[in-house]
């Protein structure tokens, strides 16, 4: 296995150019900090692009900052918070789960993967926060997609396809992003001992209220014994913004959800929404653990489906993350509306079996399709997501 | 660089106009009471909101379910027939521009509102359904649907997933890709397939935010999920005058500097102020060389504490006044002088084409600068109003159609103003779309690669490009035009909808 590493866009596109002619399929990865998310892919060498480095522009007040696909994600988050700013999507930071380092990621990758923390089912995902790329086909053509503003509709909006692609239909070498306004103050309120079905659904309420949370999540008593040394379940409850605002909307949310919600201390609620972007702090070092994206009302019929060992819901419920080896998951989250990815495998794996939703076949034929599009050889990250792709 | 002021078709299909009357026979035979074929009553839907351009199409089918749909895709793809999906035929882009030798799909019959869901926060409903349909049906509730064209009344939801509508709300609440949760999408085959549904994202290659915006190319859209957001309980209006436009752009600046997010910001300029004074007479500060409208949303005193901040980056700036509205009657009077800037500049010329580009705000006086000496160069006045948060212009260029070459001049002229967009960083359109109107610019923006990588997609799930020919690629014609929207004798298509 011959890895690439090439410093230029210019050499990436040669790499890529070769490939297609000899045909030798590519991994694409940054720092490799999600090597073990997804399916193993068939590529028999790396393109690593954590050498195309470096932030090319970035204008705080337009709200906007272009990055080579390897700038370390830490690079873009220390930047932005100098001018007050940030990602909207708190980009999900998982490394962790398979043994590696937490803050080594790469802007592609994030990207590429498209993993959001809990601010997510209120400011949107990766993939409304990517105005624009530049990408690499499966046949070495460079092209740009999007804009540099933060309102465009013209042409299709490939960035929308890119975020959670993993690598199989281009390989982004420059990606342009929105920021926002980091909140200068935030405040979290908390419920000790509610039952999973009480606690899910003050979250539901709180998401329901015009108080603009920005982190709803439920802890099992499990769970919350790991980061707070008690074992009493937790919901919790995080508002953001200016101090004044903050402060009145938090008086509101303790009286919307009534007895029991008490103030959180802040260093304590920081700590738990960070192990939520983080998810291992969460779990046990072993097991099989699952990503499920539904329907929040469904949270408790899902998680009764599933008898998970351990689990955390964020997203007010939209969210689980279960510790389970329940026979035909992809199934049940179908059944309840949703989808479940899974994110650490256990030790025998049959390649047979999906990590990411199964397609239903006329899904199947279009994502094929669309992957020939791009990428007509498949050689880039082939397996990575469904076979054959 | 070469512009004809006529937008060229692809031309029609001898071998279809000539099996009309079968073609006819058999669409009946899918939706009985639904195909419009008489050649009077189809010049109801000879063209959308982009009214300089119109063609009679085939047929029109007005189907009421999506079997009927997949019925009508199925037949129209083994029979070569061409379509045009259409909504409520607002585009401002001609996105509905009907073919010859084509049909109109129209989903307005499919306007049902199938389920609002507060439990998840979303609403299920057929495409069809216009998007105030959606807020009125849970505004009782506490809850409303964000995205809000100005055509909000009349647009369709099918078609504002079409078009990824806008609004001036964009700012902070996203555009339509921003707010969709799912869809139900039937491809040219008259296959059905869901993307997303309740959950917060969809699991694969996100379809969902491909479709989004893809101007009916793609497929159609039979059933959509939208995100419905709790009602903010205060909004508060400012009204801000400034000596210059550079300083309201300043301002502006200023505001997202200082980490705030109003819910809208827009920016008149005195030409469109005079126009506005005209017509409304709301008494704008006559030192005034632009006017701020600022919006901030949320709880009470999180607004008045906002909108105390905003005042104090105005002062900074050099206001001459800054208006904070005290009820909701004087928040609504602050907004009614934008509200008429297009009906307004439509009094004082005879036509009016309204262009859409994006740019980098930093850019906004030396842009306005330009646009007013291309003014002069082009001999036709411009009205400047602008959603200026987000950087998305919509010079109003006035003329006179009855004048041998004000509309040639006009296009040019509009298409002069794009082209300073794309040079200075920006994007062709911010919000009306790519349509026929500007569809011959898009290499102002995209290298051909560019635009090769885009067709692929289109050949992926069309490959005989039978869905929406003539829009968003130029390749089927090597002219180069800047239409816009059209507007002759003061009369706007869609005169009772409000123009942002």
């Amino acid at each position: 296995m011959t890895v690439e590493n090439p410093r230029t866009e210019q050499q990436t596109l040669e790499i890529v150019r070769q490939t297609f002619e000899s045909n030798a399929p590519l991994a694409i990865e940054g720092h490799a900090t999600k090597l073990q998310l997804g399916r193993k892919s068939t590529a028999t060498h790396v393109l690593n692009l954590s050498g195309l480095t470096g932030i090319t522009l970035y204008e705080p007040e337009e709200m906007v900052i272009t990055a080579r696909a390897g700038t370390p994600l830490a690079d873009i988050e220390e930047t932005l918070a100098r001018h007050g700013q940030c990602l909207a999507f708190e980009p999900g930071d998982v490394a962790e789960l398979w043994g590696g380092t937490s803050g080594a990621a790469t802007i592609g990758g994030t990207i590429s993967a498209g993993i959001c923390g809990p601010r997510r089912f209120s400011a949107g995902a990766a993939r409304d926060h990517l105005l624009g790329f530049t990408g690499i086909n499966g046949m070495g053509e460079r092209f740009k997609a999007g804009g540099k503003v933060v309102k465009n509709v013209t042409g299709y909006d490939l960035p929308k396809l890119a975020a959670g692609s993993f690598g199989t239909l281009f390989v982004m070498t420059e990606v342009t992003l929105r920021a926002v306004p980091r909140g200068s103050t935030a405040a979290y309120l908390s419920i000790e001992g509610l039952s999973p079905e009480a606690g899910l659904k003050c979250l539901r309420r709180a998401a329901a209220s015009p108080l603009d949370p920005t982190g709803l999540a439920y802890l099992p008593a499990m769970t919350a014994s790991r980061l707070t040394g008690k074992a009493h379940p937790v919901a919790i409850f995080r508002l953001e913004g200016q101090a004044s605002g903050v402060a009145a909307r938090a008086t509101e949310l303790c009286r919307t959800l009534g007895e029991g919600a008490s103030t959180l201390d802040n260093a304590q609620g920081a700590k738990i929404f960070h192990a939520l972007t983080r998810i291992a702090p969460l779990f046990s070092d072993a097991g099989e653990l699952w990503r499920l994206s539904i329907p929040p009302a469904n949270a408790t019929e899902m998680l009764a489906a599933l008898s998970p060992s351990s689990w955390a819901a964020d997203w007010a419920g939209g969210l689980l993350w279960c510790e389970t080896n329940a026979a035909q998951i992809h199934t049940l989250a179908k059944k309840a509306g949703g989808h479940a990815t899974l994110f650490r495998k256990p030790s025998v794996w049959p390649d047979s079996s999906e990590v990411f939703p199964p397609l239903d076949p006329a899904t199947r034929a279009l994502t094929l399709r669309l992957k020939d599009a791009f990428d007509p050889a498949r050689i880039l990250n082939p397996g990575r997501m469904y076979k054959d792709m | 660089m070469q512009i004809l002021a006529r937008m060229q078709m692809p031309p029609p299909d001898a071998t279809i106009l000539a099996r009309r009357a079968a073609i006819i026979n058999g669409l009946r035979g899918l939706v009985p009471d639904g195909v419009v074929g008489d050649t009077e009553a189809l010049a109801a839907y000879d063209s959308d909101a982009l009214t300089a351009y119109r063609q009679k199409p085939l047929a029109v089918v007005l189907p009421k379910s999506a079997t009927q749909v997949s019925d009508v895709l199925r037949f129209c793809s083994s029979n070569h027939v061409k379509i045009v999906p259409r909504g409520a035929g607002t585009s401002l882009s001609g996105g509905a521009l009907p073919v010859g030798d084509g049909i109109v799909l129209g989903l307005s019959r499919m306007n049902k509102i199938l389920e609002i869901d507060l439990e998840n926060r979303c609403a299920v409903v057929e495409p069809g359904v216009t998007n105030l349909a959606i807020t009125r049906a849970c505004e009782a509730d506490g809850f409303y649907y964000a995205p809000d064209p100005s055509s909000q009344i009349a647009c369709t939801i099918g078609g504002n997933v079409a078009e990824n509508s806008g609004g001036i709300h964009c700012l902070k609440y996203g555009l339509t890709t921003n707010n969709l949760m799912g869809i139900e999408f039937a491809l040219i085959d008259g296959t059905r397939i869901r993307f997303g549904g309740k959950a917060h994202d969809s699991g694969g290659l996100d379809f969902l935010g491909l479709i989004t915006g893809s101007e009916g190319l793609l497929g159609v859209v039979t059933e959509v999920t939208v995100r419905l957001r709790p009602k903010p309980p205060a909004a508060q209006a400012l009204l801000i005058a400034f000596p210059t436009i550079e300083q309201a752009g300043a301002c502006v600046a200023g505001i997202i500097a200082a980490g705030i997010i109003p819910a809208a910001m827009e920016i008149m300029d005195r030409f469109a102020m005079d126009a506005i004074e005209a017509h409304l007479a709301p008494g704008y500060p006559s030192a005034a060389g632009a006017i701020l409208i600022a919006e901030v949303d949320g709880v009470d005193i999180e607004v008045l504490a906002t909108a105390v901040d905003i005042e104090n980056v105005a002062l900074r700036n050099g206001a001459l006044s800054c208006q904070k509205s005290t009820s909701d009657a004087e928040r609504d009077r602050i907004w009614a002088g934008r509200k008429a800037a297009f009906a307004a500049a439509g009094r004082i010329a005879p036509d009016m084409l309204c262009m859409d580009g994006t740019i980098p705000r930093r850019e906004l006086a030396a842009v306005l600068k330009r646009i007013g000496e291309m003014s002069t160069e082009f001999g036709l006045p411009v009205a400047n109003v602008f959603h200026a948060g987000d950087g998305n212009l919509h010079p109003l260029i006035m003329f006179d159609v009855m004048k041998t070459g004000d509309l040639e001049r006009a296009e040019e002229f509009g298409a002069a103003i794009l082209k300073l967009c794309v040079d200075v960083g920006g994007v062709l359109t911010g919000e009306h779309g790519v349509g026929v109107e500007k569809r011959d610019l898009m290499p102002l923006m995209f290298e051909p690669i560019d635009l090769a990588v885009q067709e692929r997609v289109k050949c992926a799930f069309d490959p005989g490009a039978l869905l929406n020919p003539g829009k968003v690629f130029p390749s089927l014609s090597a002219c180069v035009e800047g239409g816009a929207m059209h507007v002759h004798g003061g009369r706007l298509p869609f005169p009772n909808l409000p123009r942002l």
